[in-house]
C-alpha cells in the first residue's frame, strides 16, 4: 500500500492536509502580521477621531472620508485573519494534545500518532526515509544528535527514493514513531550505517526521539493554560482567613508549594508515584500520621516531597492533606539561634504548637537527625518533647532522614519510631535520570542560549554517576548540568556535545576522560613503552604488558565499573617495581605526585580495615578513604601486598571487582579512575634460580606463580583478580650500567644548577655498580651510595670553597677509592 | 472532494470535540473562580474566629470574681473574633458570588460566539472587502 493511500485511511488525514496548506510557520507569520496591523489601524482610527473636527483637517475631509471606510475594511480583514490563524492553531493543538493525554488511547480509526502522520505526510511523494528527514521532528532529531546540515544534506541527496509497497509494521493498533524508527533501522541499512559512522546507535536514536517528542509535548502542554490542574494551582485569596498564623515557624521555614520545582511543568517527569501514594496513606491515618522518609543523602527525598506538593496543588490528594500547606523547617536556622537547652526547647515547642493551632500545615523537617542530635547535645529530651505532638491526630510531620543516620540513630529509638511510618526512597535508574535531565536541560537552554545534543545529556547522566561517586545520581547530574551551562557560555560554546561534557568533567576532576584524546596524549599513549623505558631499565616485558592495559583503558574498551587497571608485580627488591609505578603516574597522570603509596605490612593486625576505611565507633576517618577523597585518580602502590591482613585482602578483591568500596559511614568511594599496583617479593628466590639457570623468567611465569601459591603466600583467587601478573626479572650488569648512568646524570643536572659541572669515566660507573648494588636489594642501595660518595664529596668541595661556579669536578678511581678533583 | 472532506473534518471538530472543550473550559474557569475566592473554605469556616485568633479560657473554673472576670473577658474577645471573621467572610463571599454569577451569565454568549465563529471570520473578511472596494 502506498503511503498516501495509507494516510487517507485515518481520520487524522484532514488535519495533516490543513497543516500542509497552513503550516505552523505560515500561521505564526499571519498571526503576527495581523496583530501588528490591528494595532496600527486602531491607532490611525483614534488619531482620526481626535483631529477630524480641527480646522486643518477640514481641507482634506473629502479624501479622508473616502479612505477611512477602506481602513476599517482592512481592520475587519485583519481581525478575520487573526481569528483564523488562532482557530487553526487550536485545531492542531487540540489534535496534537490528545497524543499526550491519551497517548495509548488513540481510537482505532486514527491508525497512527500525529507525529507519525507528519513524517508520512512529508514522505508521501518520496519514501519514509526522506519523509522522516524532511519532517520537522526529523530535522529536530538530527540537530539533537549533533549532525550538521551539510552531512545531513549529503546523505539525503545520495539516497535513492524507494517508495514503500508495504507500510511498516506497528507493534500495537496505532503506529508510533518508534515503529518508524525500527523500520528505518531494519530496512534502510544506509541510514543506520550513516548514524553508526557518527557513533550513534539505534538506542541513541530512540532516546533522542523521546526527548524531541517530550519537548514538543511540553510546549503544547504549557499552552493549555485552561487545564484544571493549572487553574487549580492558584492559591485561594482568602484561604488563610480560617487558619491560625505561625509567627515563630515563619522565621525558620518556607512554603514548599512555592518552590520552582513544584510549579514547573517540566518537572512532572520526575513524579515518584509509589512513594507519594505511601506518604498520602500514612498521613491519612487517624493518629500518628507522620512519615519518616529514608533515602540516600541528597535531593531524592525532597524530590518526593515536591511530587507530593505538585499533587497537592492539583488537588489530587487525599482529603486529610487537601488544602494544606507543606512547610519546610530549616533546622540549621533554628539551631543557629538556640544557644542553650531552654531557648531550644522554647522555640521548638512554640513551633509545634503553632503547627497544631494553624490547622492547615504539614511540617517537613529536612535533616531531622541534626535536630535530634542538637537536642541531645544541649541536654534536651527530644523524644519526650516531640512524641506528644507526633501522637496528636492534628499534627502531620514528614521527617527526612539519610539511610545511614536512620540505621545509626533512629532504629534504636523505638519510642520515636512508633509514631512514624518509615518509607524508603528508591534511587532512580539511569533512564529515569536521563528523563529528568531532558526537562532541566530544556530550561537551561532557554536561560543560557545554548543547545545540548542527546549525547551530551546521556554523558551527563552516565558521567555524573561514574566520575562523582558520592551523592545521588540525579543531584550530581543536575548540578553538573547547572555548572556546565555557564562554563559553556563563558567559553563561547553554543552547542554542547559529548566531548564538551567530558572536557568539562576532566577540567573539574582532573581525571582524564576517555572522550577526546589530545595530540599530546595520543603521542604519550602510542609511545608509552618508550617513555616508561626512559626511567625503568631492563623490564621491557613488564612495561609492554602494562602499556597495553593502559591503552585499552584510555580508549574506553575497558570495563567502566572497575579500576583502570590492577597489576601484581612479582620480583626481587630493587629491580624497578616502584619506579615503574612512579613512571606510570608521571606518564599517564602527568605528575609523580599522583602516585600514592600504602605499605601493606602496616596492615597486618585485626584493626587494619578500620585504619584503612575508618572507624564507625570512634568516628575516625580511614587513611585509604582519605587518600581517595583527596585524589580520585592516579596510581596507588600497594607495597608488600601479601603481608596485609586477610580482611584487607578481601577489601581489595571487592575493589578490583567493583571499582568502589564503602567507608565507615557507608559512603561509596570511587576507585574507578585508579591504577592499582601491588608489589611482592614472594617468589624472588625462584626467579633468581631461573635466571641462574640462564632462562628468562617471563617464560616461566606459570612455574613461578605455582611456586608462590604452593608456599601459601598468595591464594590463586587473589592472583586471578588482577588484570595482569607481571614478573620482574633481576637486573643484569648492562641494566645496572644504564641505571647508574641515569642516576649520575640526574646528580650532574643538580650540580649544574650550582654553576658546576662534573666529569666521570666508565670506571666510576663500574665502581658504583660494584659497591652500590647487591643481589638481595638489587639497584635499591645505588641511590644511597651515590649520595654518600659523589654528592658528599661535591658538598665538601663547595663548602671548602675549592669548587666555585664555572669549575668542573672530575671523579676518578685510584687504588679502588673514589676521588674528586677540581679541574 | 478532498477539500470538502477537509472542511467537513474541521467543522466536525469545531461543532463536536471543540464545543465540548468549550464547556469544560467554562467549567474549569468557574471552578477556578470558586477556588480563587476560597468560597468553600469561607462557607465551611463561616463562624470560625478570625485567623483562629482566640484566647484560652482559665483552666480552673471557680466561682470567685477574678476567674469569672477572666472567663467573661475571654468569652467577649472570642465572640468579637468570630463576629469579625463573619463580617469579613460575608464581604468576601459576596464579591466571589457576584463574579461567579457574572461568569455563569457569560456562558450563553461564549457559546454563541463559538458557534458563530466560522461565520464571523468569513463575514469579517467579506465585510472588510466590501468596505475596501465600495465607492
Amino acid at each position: 500500500m502506498k503511503i498516501n493511500d495509507y494516510l487517507k485511511q485515518s481520520s487524522l488525514h484532514n488535519v495533516l492536509t490543513v497543516e500542509s496548506i497552513v503550516s505552523e510557520n505560515f500561521r505564526n507569520k499571519i498571526s503576527k502580521f495581523s496583530e501588528n496591523m490591528i494595532y496600527i489601524i486602531i491607532f490611525v482610527i483614534i488619531i482620526y477621531f481626535l483631529i477630524k473636527d480641527t480646522e486643518k483637517f477640514i481641507i482634506y475631509k473629502q479624501a479622508i472620508d473616502f479612505i477611512i471606510p477602506k481602513i476599517i475594511g482592512l481592520l475587519f480583514i485583519n481581525i478575520g485573519l487573526l481569528f483564523f490563524s488562532k482557530l487553526i492553531d487550536f485545531y492542531f493543538s487540540s489534535t496534537y494534545y490528545f497524543e499526550k493525554i491519551t497517548k495509548n488511547n488513540y481510537s482505532k480509526d486514527e491508525m497512527y500518532t500525529f507525529s507519525v502522520g507528519r513524517v508520512l505526510y512529508a514522505g508521501r511523494k518520496t519514501d519514509i526515509l526522506h519523509g522522516f528527514m524532511d519532517s520537522k521532528i526529523g530535522k529536530e532529531v538530527f540537530l539533537r544528535l549533533g549532525i550538521g546540515d551539510e552531512d545531513k544534506e549529503n546523505f539525503y541527496n545520495t539516497q535513492k527514493i524507494e517508495p514503500e509497497d508495504v507500510m511498516p509494521q506497528s507493534k500495537g493498533d496505532i503506529m508510533k514513531l518508534e515503529d518508524i524508527i525500527n523500520y528505518l533501522c531494519d530496512y534502510k541499512k544506509n541510514f543506520i550505517s550513516f548514524l553508526n559512522e557518527k557513533g550513534i546507535n539505534k538506542n541513541d536514536l530512540l532516546g533522542t526521539i523521546n526527548w524531541v517528542i517530550y519537548e514538543i509535548e511540553s510546549e503544547e502542554y504549557e499552552k493549555q493554560w485552561w487545564r484544571p490542574e493549572t487553574l487549580l494551582k492558584t492559591k485561594g485569596m482568602f484561604d488563610d482567613w480560617s487558619f491560625g498564623k505561625t509567627y515563630v515557624l515563619d522565621k525558620y521555614s518556607r512554603n514548599i508549594l512555592e518552590d520552582e520545582e513544584v510549579n514547573s511543568e517540566a518537572m512532572i517527569i520526575s513524579n515518584r508515584e509509589s512513594e507519594v501514594v505511601q506518604i498520602e496513606n500514612a498521613l491519612s491515618k487517624s493518629s500518628g500520621s507522620n512519615v519518616m522518609l529514608v533515602g540516600n543523602p541528597g535531593q531524592e527525598k525532597i524530590q518526593v516531597i515536591w511530587s507530593l506538593c505538585r499533587n497537592l496543588k492539583k488537588r489530587k490528594v487525599t482529603s486529610k492533606i487537601l488544602g494544606k500547606k507543606a512547610i519546610l523547617l530549616s533546622v540549621n536556622s533554628l539551631i543557629s539561634v538556640c544557644k542553650d537547652k531552654n531557648s531550644f526547647e522554647e522555640q521548638l515547642i512554640k513551633i509545634l504548637n503553632e503547627v497544631t493551632h494553624s490547622g492547615n500545615i504539614f511540617l517537613v523537617i529536612d535533616n531531622f537527625i541534626q535536630l535530634s542530635n542538637t537536642a541531645k547535645k544541649l541536654g534536651s529530651d527530644f523524644t519526650n518533647i516531640f512524641n506528644p505532638f507526633l501522637e496528636n491526630s492534628i499534627v502531620q510531620i514528614i521527617a527526612l532522614v539519610n539511610t545511614n543516620d536512620f540505621h545509626q540513630y533512629i532504629e534504636k529509638d523505638k519510642t520515636l519510631l512508633n509514631n512514624f511510618e518509615v518509607i524508603y526512597v528508591k534511587p532512580l535508574a539511569t533512564e529515569e535520570i536521563i528523563k529528568i535531565i531532558y526537562a532541566s536541560a530544556l530550561n537551561t537552554e532557554k536561560h543560557y542560549g545554548i543547545y545540548f545534543t542527546y549525547q551530551a545529556i546521556k554523558e551527563l547522566a552516565e558521567g555524573s554517576a561514574y566520575y562523582f561517586s558520592d551523592g545521588v545520581s540525579t543531584d550530581k547530574a543536575i548540578s553538573l548540568l547547572n555548572e556546565i551551562s555557564p562554563w559553556a557560555k563563558r567559553n563561547d560554546k553554543i552547542i554542547i556535545g559529548k566531548d564538551e561534557v567530558l572536557d568539562f568533567i576532566e577540567k573539574k576532576t582532573n581525571i582524564p576522560t576517555s572522550g577526546k584524546i589530545s595530540i599530546d596524549e595520543k603521542d604519550k599513549l602510542l609511545k608509552l613503552e618508550e617513555l616508561i623505558q626512559k626511567r625503568v631499565i631492563g623490564q621491557d616485558d613488564a612495561i609492554v604488558a602494562i602499556s597495553n592495559a593502559l591503552r585499552r583503558a584510555r580508549t574506553g574498551v575497558r570495563n567502566q565499573n572497575k579500576p583502570i587497571g590492577s597489576f601484581l608485580f612479582f620480583g626481587p627488591t630493587g629491580v624497578g617495581k616502584t619506579e615503574t609505578a612512579k613512571a606510570l603516574a608521571y606518564v599517564f597522570f602527568g605528575n609523580e605526585e599522583n602516585m600514592m603509596r600504602l605499605d601493606m605490612s602496616e596492615y597486618q593486625t585485626d584493626d587494619a580495615i578500620e585504619k584503612l576505611t575508618g572507624s564507625f565507633t570512634t568516628g575516625k576517618t580511614g587513611i585509604f578513604s582519605d587518600m581517595l577523597r583527596e585524589k580520585q585518580y592516579g596510581v596507588i602502590l600497594l607495597d608488600e601486598f601479601e603481608k596485609a591482613n586477610k580482611d584487607v585482602l578481601n577489601l581489595f578483591l571487592q575493589i578490583f571487582d567493583e571499582g568502589f568500596f564503602s567507608d565507615m559511614s557507608g559512603q561509596k568511594i570511587n576507585t574507578r579512575n585508579i591504577i592499582f599496583i601491588a608489589t611482592s617479593n614472594a617468589g624472588a628466590d625462584t626467579i633468581f634460580d631461573i635466571v641462574n639457570k640462564g632462562e628468562n623468567p617471563k617464560n616461566k611465569k606459570e612455574e613461578i606463580i605455582a611456586d608462590i601459591v604452593s608456599r601459601g603466600l598468595f591464594k590463586p583467587e587473589l592472583i586471578n583478580r588482577f588484570d595482569g601478573t607481571i614478573i620482574f626479572k633481576p637486573l643484569e650488569h648492562d641494566d645496572l650500567l644504564k641505571i647508574a648512568d641515569i642516576m649520575l646524570k640526574k646528580v650532574s643536572e643538580r650540580i649544574l644548577e650550582k654553576g658546576l659541572s662534573i666529569e666521570y669515566g666508565d670506571d666510576v660507573i663500574e665502581y658504583i655498580i660494584t659497591n652500590g648494588t647487591n643481589k638481595v636489594f638489587g639497584a635499591r642501595p645505588m641511590n644511597r651510595f651515590i649520595q654518600d660518595s659523589i654528592e658528599a664529596q661535591t658538598a665538601k668541595l663547595i663548602i671548602s670553597g675549592e669548587a666555585v661556579s664555572g669549575r668542573t669536578i672530575k671523579f676518578i678511581i685510584e687504588n679502588n677509592i673514589l676521588l674528586a678533583k677540581i679541574v | 472532494m478532498n477539500f470538502l472532506k477537509t472542511i467537513f473534518g474541521y467543522l466536525k471538530w469545531h461543532y463536536g470535540k471543540a464545543l465540548f472543550a468549550t464547556f469544560s473550559l467554562w467549567k474549569n474557569l468557574l471552578f477556578f473562580l470558586l477556588r480563587f475566592f476560597s468560597l468553600k473554605s469561607l462557607l465551611t469556616n463561616f463562624f470560625a474566629p478570625w485567623k483562629r485568633l482566640t484566647e484560652s479560657y482559665p483552666r480552673n473554673f471557680g466561682i470567685d470574681s477574678d476567674t469569672l472576670k477572666k472567663y467573661l473577658n475571654t468569652f467577649t474577645i472570642n465572640t468579637i473574633m468570630r463576629l469579625f471573621g463573619m463580617i469579613f467572610r460575608t464581604f468576601a463571599i459576596t464579591i466571589g458570588l457576584i463574579c461567579c454569577l457574572t461568569f455563569i451569565l457569560l456562558l450563553p454568549f461564549t457559546l454563541a460566539f463559538w458557534l458563530a465563529l466560522p461565520v464571523l471570520i468569513i463575514g469579517s473578511f467579506l465585510f472588510g472587502l466590501v468596505l475596501i472596494f465600495s465607492y
